[in-house]
């Protein structure tokens, strides 16, 4: 996967914005000298255009272009200026010298107006011309009294200035703000970048925290440092609050282990006792039998616990395959309790059947019946003697329940959420016991989880314990 | 020798009771924490094997209380908790032993003795008392390199009596550590049981080993008249 750099992000992105901001500026410092300079050009040909265009006058009723001779006649201050002339009437076209014969473009429109445009003669040179319609001034008319009328003469007049100064000033101008923009660019891509690299210094502190993190020590928390931005605090918190959840996994995880280890040892220890205890001495062959069957006892128990922990196993990691069929809960209820008949009678328990739904449903039979087992005989194992035991069956809702509860003293609130834990018992001890090995609720949950079933507990008085058990609508 | 195993998995309790008896112990057993304190506060044990995680109350705290009241009886932990800290634990809070289980009922006997050896400032495992010697692991007695032969009962009485040598001991006190709390001796066994072991380990008419301080108890001591 390809990784992108924030920092690299950060710094290209803003550059170039500086950049396209500094560039969009010098085009208007440009645009706006250009328009100046060439503002300055176009008053002063208007001034000229005003000027010359009294020079074209009608005297002794002939049209008249002084213009023309004032250029012939100051040659060398006038040389270089370029005029032409069309008389739209007469067809006659009048150029200065300067023109060397080429023309100047024609641009007109309404008398009085002035028009601007930029040409470029044959010698490439650049100039800028203004144009109008104007018309012959009468200074004197003819003899004869033949009546002249200005409006019927017309003339287009061009009047050109050699723009090379103003090229030459907006070319070093161009250079100028290029070279500034330049400057500006690496000034700002400079700063941009000291001031993205500082503000991501922290990051890599932190990266160096997190990565001096040992693994192995679940209560290890990084520091966070000090100069960290805001922006990434919420962040970094949520990052801590995560490996200290992570921490409690693996500190359940390691506890898991232990007490596996426990849970076997124990019953090990006993088998090994009594082998050894068995031949430590010569012995009668019912007594070898006695203390040999005391070991396959416990050797099964063992079993029990380590076919229950596989159990646990796969369906923790959801590797458990569950076959759906028909099952009937009211039945697998008075199945179970039919099993537990002889404990719940050993210990003088009473149960309180109240299963007033129908119940047949689709799922795994399997499992419900573990799950049925598991929760019913762990009331039955920690019922206190002569109490009573309540299962019943109802609906909440467009749901299921099934709730077994049992009277159970000195269960206190807070070890609620501990009791699915595996191996959780009320008191310190933790070896396995003759009928229960310290994993059933914990399988119970796994299987629920599994089933997609809800299972919790409650204490709906002070000592009294209930399970239920949400079956889904479906 | 007395001593008191609380442990809560009844095969494993069952078997080190019943290797200690066969040993020559005398053995009291609880499952549960409370029981067992109970039987440590109430009774003189020469040794108390003791499990950590026990019913009601844990072995920790049973081995906490023990020291408070001022008892020494070395106490041996048994535990399937085998870590460095849970060992330091455990030795810290007043245990003289740690062992993890599971572990081999050979050894748990050999630190058994080795604790009642220390207790009574025995550090060698033969006791010799005049001509008379009292291997204290082989659980024999002989004299001269001959073996006197002694009932179960017979040695526990003379292998207490001989880890208080040269003491003037009480017969409350021999009740209490050579008989357990199930036991079926009768008031007078220790008298008869004195009188049964005087005749077994004097050969001549003028050698005594077992003298009575009347009003008070008896006293292991030689004595060639």
């Amino acid at each position: 996967m390809k990784m992108h750099s924030i920092r690299n992000r950060l710094i290209i992105g803003t550059s170039s914005v500086i950049m396209i901001a500094l560039a969009t500026g010098a085009l208007l410092v440009y645009q706006s000298v250009s328009r100046s300079l060439y503002d300055e050009i176009d008053k002063d040909l208007a001034q000229t255009m005003t000027h010359q265009s009294l020079e074209l006058e009608i005297i002794e009723g002939e049209v008249f272009h002084e213009w023309l001779e004032d250029i012939k006649k100051d040659e060398k201050r006038r040389a270089g200026e370029l005029m032409q002339a069309w008389g739209i009437a007469s067809d006659e076209v009048l150029r200065s010298p300067a023109l060397k014969g080429s023309d100047l473009p024609m641009v007109y429109g309404k008398f009085g107006d002035r028009y601007f445009a930029n040409h470029v003669l044959p010698d490439g040179a650049h100039v800028r011309v203004i144009g109008g319609l104007i018309y012959p001034r009468i200074e004197s008319l003819g003899a004869g009294g033949v009546v002249i009328i200005p409006e019927n003469l017309p003339y287009i007049m061009a009047i050109g200035r050699d723009t090379k100064a103003l090229h030459v000033a907006l070319n070093r101008l161009i250079l100028e703000l290029f070279a500034g923009l330049l400057c500006a660019i690496f000034f700002s891509f400079s700063v941009v970048s000291f001031i993205i690299r500082s503000s991501l210094k922290p990051l890599l502190q932190l990266e160096k925290e997190i990565t001096a993190i040992d693994v192995n020590n679940p209560k290890e928390v990084f520091e966070i440092p000090a100069d960290l931005p805001v922006e990434l605090s919420a962040l970094t918190h949520q990052y801590r609050e995560l490996l200290s959840r992570i921490s409690g996994v693996r500190q359940r995880e390691r506890d898991f282990s232990a007490n596996v280890a426990h849970e076997i040892r124990t019953p090990l220890a006993g088998i090994e006792a009594t082998l050894e205890l068995a031949l430590a001495n010569d012995r009668q062959l019912e007594d070898y039998k006695e203390r040999i069957g005391e070991t396959l006892k416990i050797a099964m128990k063992m079993r029990t616990l380590v076919n229950r922990l596989m159990w646990f196993s796969r369906l923790q990691n959801r590797t458990e395959h569950t076959e759906s069929t028909e099952v009937d809960l009211h039945q697998l209820i008075q199945f179970q309790l039919a099993i537990l008949s002889e404990s719940i009678t050993a210990r003088g328990l009473s149960v309180k059947e109240d299963l007033q739904t129908s119940a047949v449903f689709k799922t795994d039979e399997t499992l419900l019946s573990i799950l049925m087992n598991n929760l019913i005989g762990n009331a039955v194992a920690h019922s206190d003697e002569q109490s009573l035991i309540a299962v019943r069956t109802y609906d909440e809702g467009r749901c299921l329940v099934f709730e077994v509860s049992n009277a159970a003293k000195g269960f206190e609130g807070e070890t609620l959420d501990a009791i699915f834990e595996p191996f959780y018992r009320r008191d310190s001890a933790r070896s396995a016991n003759d009928e229960h090995s310290g994993i059933g609720l914990a399988l119970s949950r796994e299987i629920a989880s599994v089933l997609g079933l809800k299972l919790s507990v409650q204490l709906k008085t002070e000592n009294v314990f209930s399970v239920k058990v949400i079956f889904p609508e479906e | 020798m007395r001593v008191l195993v609380i442990e809560d998995y009844s095969p494993l309790r069952n078997a080190v009771a019943g290797s200690l008896k066969e040993s020559g112990y005398a053995v009291d057993t609880s499952g549960t924490g409370d029981e067992g304190l109970w039987y440590a506060k109430n009774h003189s044990y020469d040794a108390i094997i003791l499990d950590l995680m026990l019913p009601h109350v844990d072995g920790l705290t049973i081995l906490k209380s023990l020291r408070e009241l001022g008892q020494d009886v070395p106490v041996i932990v048994t535990s399937a908790r085998d870590s460095l800290e849970d060992r330091i634990e455990g030795l810290d809070a007043g245990a003289d032993d740690y062992l993890v289980k599971p572990f081999v009922l050979k050894e748990l006997l050999a630190r058994v003795r080795a604790q009642t050896r220390k207790m009574y400032g025995k550090k060698a495992s033969i006791v010799a008392v005049g001509d008379l010697s009292i291997d204290l692991n082989a659980k024999k007695v002989s004299r001269e390199d001959q073996e006197i032969l002694l009932t179960s009962r017979e040695y526990k009485l003379l292998e207490y009596l001989a880890f208080r040598a040269d003491e003037v001991v009480s017969r409350q006190e021999i009740w209490d550590h050579v008989y357990d709390y199930h036991g079926d001796a009768s008031s007078n066994a220790v008298d008869v049981y004195v009188g049964y072991l005087r005749k077994k380990l004097s050969n001549r008419s003028s050698d005594s080993y077992i003298q009575t301080r009347r009003g008070i108890g008896y006293q292991l001591k030689y004595i060639q008249e």
